[in-house]
């Protein structure tokens, strides 16, 4: 069942955000192929049930630091859609006003801070956020997304050793969408992450990432406990990218294992949410009437959301200078 | 001066830090060897005692990882003064420099980076090119940083002062030869510019720019030169980053002719960024480089046959003063 002892208002809100995720990465990847987004671009579909169900269960002043893949994660912390529409068209009404890289939708006031392409980068702000918010004291935790890629980085294990060491409230996520841009995940490691992250004594977990609920139940207890015992821990999200690696790779790659592909795209999330038949029309009436009023309103939001941020306009050259003080 | 007294580099270094945690609660420190031992240099000593464990943050060796921990610390809204062990170690940190550099425009302005990273530098002391290198150039292209060096106890003072009220990252530059030297400090002297050079000596037939450790030798000619009734202007950068144009500039103009004086490569370091700065302001005027030959540092003393020595710079003075 797919409302299973989750309260209706916080199973709304998970419907709603990982619509509003999917239409906004729909949205977006028309954009870019009409030309509107000139600038490559990334496509986060097939991944959004994890980070959308990690990020509602977020508070305000926990701090998100997301990957560069990826609208699910800032949409689900309460970042307004026009904001983020208008970041990813380059309009100076973005959060980073229209020239921050992808995934830098920064928001201190709602805990969101900057995304970096220079993958592996992060992982040691999120140690330093880390160490200032247990100086601070309180409940609140750090939790930092990132890919399978990135967790290649020589930076990823050490400042998971400094996360247990030092006992830092650190939520790492891995989205593994089995592939590093082109890379197969087997190729990179012998071990899994896992594994990996457990032998330096960070607790892990290996959750279906495609799941809704099964990711919003299991993050709940282990969100809940960090906030009690402020510790460390790991979450592997088991997911696959559906989209090339950017819409500049050229389609019709090669690298994948067709019958894998065939497999995870038989999972995509939303499929997944509807039921095991994957058919809206397996689920009660009540249910399917609800799912279709919230998708419905999803899209309109999302369609809302870039007429406005194409009235903006990008930063003047005279304001880009003039905000930049040496 | 009102309360001056005789103090070294290093512990002027570390009773400013004393003082500045004490004024300050969001200063916190992160290196390596900084709490047991005090840091390289011992600069660092006593103060985990005195703070705590969450303001003196010893790690294990992660330099990778140092300056982007000081980022995470200082968006959060505290402030991180870093210590890496050596200068050198900063090139395991090149791409996190770099960030630190940009992050605030990227971030819109939305944060604020007020980052000291403390770093034992320099040559004359013998270890060898891995852990002495010649890279200050390479800094010059990181947008958005500031890098300093003190060479008397009253800059170090005042600069790490200035520093730690400073939102941009500061690096501050420790001369590993200079930690023992002494001079007066004063309490009253609060605070030193971070962008400014400072005329050591003032001279009107010959300038000589550089910094740290070679600065006194610098001084030592100009003393040498004044007895035979030579005007040597002596002028100590401070602020590798930005450099003082107006000072540079104005001294060019008073002397036209200028010797780079820098323990970095010859011709290399900052040299071609003093040259450039001068150079389009006094088109006339002489600018000649003396620093180290384009070798790797050998370990040991062997290192005198590649650093400028002070025989090097005075025969460049005589050269120049004679042409």
């Amino acid at each position: 069942m797919f409302y299973w002892k989750i309260p209706s208002v916080m199973n709304s809100l998970l419907l709603k955000n990982i619509f509003l995720a999917r239409f906004f990465d729909l949205k977006v990847e028309e954009l870019f192929r009409k030309g509107v987004i000139q600038k490559w671009s990334l496509s986060h579909i097939g991944q959004e049930a994890g980070p959308t169900a990690l990020c509602t269960l977020l508070e305000k002043e926990d701090v998100l630091i997301p990957p560069y893949r990826g609208y699910a994660h800032v949409i689900s912390k309460g970042l307004p859609l026009a904001s983020l529409a208008s970041e990813v068209l380059g309009r100076s009404f973005g959060p980073a006003r229209g020239i921050g890289t992808r995934g830098n939708f920064i928001s201190p006031d709602l805990g969101i801070y900057a995304g970096s392409v220079m993958l592996g980068s992060n992982f040691g702000v999120a140690v330093g956020m880390a160490l200032a918010l247990k100086k601070q004291g309180g409940r609140n935790i750090v939790t930092i997304f990132f890919g399978d890629g990135a967790a290649t980085r020589p930076t990823f294990l050490s400042a998971v050793n400094l996360s247990v060491i030092w006992d830092l409230p650190i939520l790492w996520v891995c989205e593994n969408n089995q592939y590093s841009a082109s890379t197969h995940d087997s190729e990179t490691a012998r071990t899994p992450l896992s594994h990996r992250v457990s032998a330096f004594g960070l607790r892990s977990h290996v959750i279906d990432g495609n799941d809704l609920y099964a990711v919003y139940r299991r993050g709940k207890r282990i969100i809940d406990r960090m906030r009690l015992q402020r510790k460390p821990e790991f979450i592997e999200l088991a997911t696959f990218r559906i989209a090339e690696h950017d819409f500049t790779f050229i389609p019709g790659n090669d690298y994948q294992d067709q019958r894998e592909r065939e497999r995870w795209l038989g999972r995509d999330p939303l499929r997944v949410l509807l039921g095991r038949k994957g058919n809206i029309f397996s689920m009660p009436k009540m249910h399917q009437a609800a799912i279709v009023v919230i998708s419905e309103t999803a899209e309109k939001e999302v369609g809302a959301a870039f007429d406005t941020a194409l009235m903006h306009l990008p930063m003047t050259k005279e304001e880009l200078l003039s905000s930049y003080e040496e | 001066m009102r309360n001056e007294r005789m103090i070294t580099i290093g512990a002027t270094i570390n009773e400013t830090l004393r003082e500045e945690m004490e004024r300050d609660a969001s200063i916190v420190l992160i290196g390596e060897d900084i709490a047991t031992i005090g840091g390289r240099g011992g600069v660092t000593a006593g103060l985990r005692k005195t703070f705590g464990k969450d303001r003196v943050i010893q790690t294990p060796l992660v330099e990778e990882l140092l300056l982007g921990i000081a980022i995470g610390v200082a968006q959060s809204g505290l402030r991180p003064v870093v210590e890496f062990g050596h200068a050198n170690f900063l090139m395991l940190a090149w791409s996190d420099v770099y960030k630190m550099g940009i992050w605030r425009r990227l971030s819109a302005n939305k944060i604020s980076l007020p980052i000291v990273v403390r770093m034992k530098f320099g040559a004359y002391w013998k270890y060898g090119a891995e852990l002495t290198g010649p890279f200050i150039s390479s800094l010059q292209s990181v947008l958005g940083i500031k890098i300093v060096v003190p060479s008397r106890p009253a800059d170090a003072k005042g600069l790490l002062r200035q520093a730690l009220r400073t939102d941009r990252p500061v690096l501050f530059l420790e001369h590993a030869k200079l930690y023992g030297n002494i001079g007066p400090v004063s309490d009253d002297r609060h605070f030193s510019p971070l962008d400014e050079a400072v005329i050591r000596r003032s001279g009107t037939d010959l300038s000589i720019i550089s910094y740290g450790y070679l600065l006194a030798e610098a001084e030592k000619a100009a003393r040498t030169l004044a007895a035979e009734g030579v005007s040597v202007e002596v002028i100590d950068l401070v602020s590798l980053k930005p450099l003082d144009q107006k000072t540079l500039i104005e001294s060019a103009q008073k002397t036209k002719k200028i010797i780079v004086f820098d323990e970095e490569t010859q011709g290399g370091g900052l040299f071609p960024f003093i040259f450039t700065i001068i150079k389009r302001s006094v088109p006339d005027a002489r600018v000649e480089s003396v620093g180290s030959r384009p070798v790797p540092l050998p370990f040991g003393p062997a290192e005198n046959f590649i650093l400028p020595q002070s025989d090097d710079l005075m025969k460049a003075l005589r050269t120049m003063l004679s042409g």
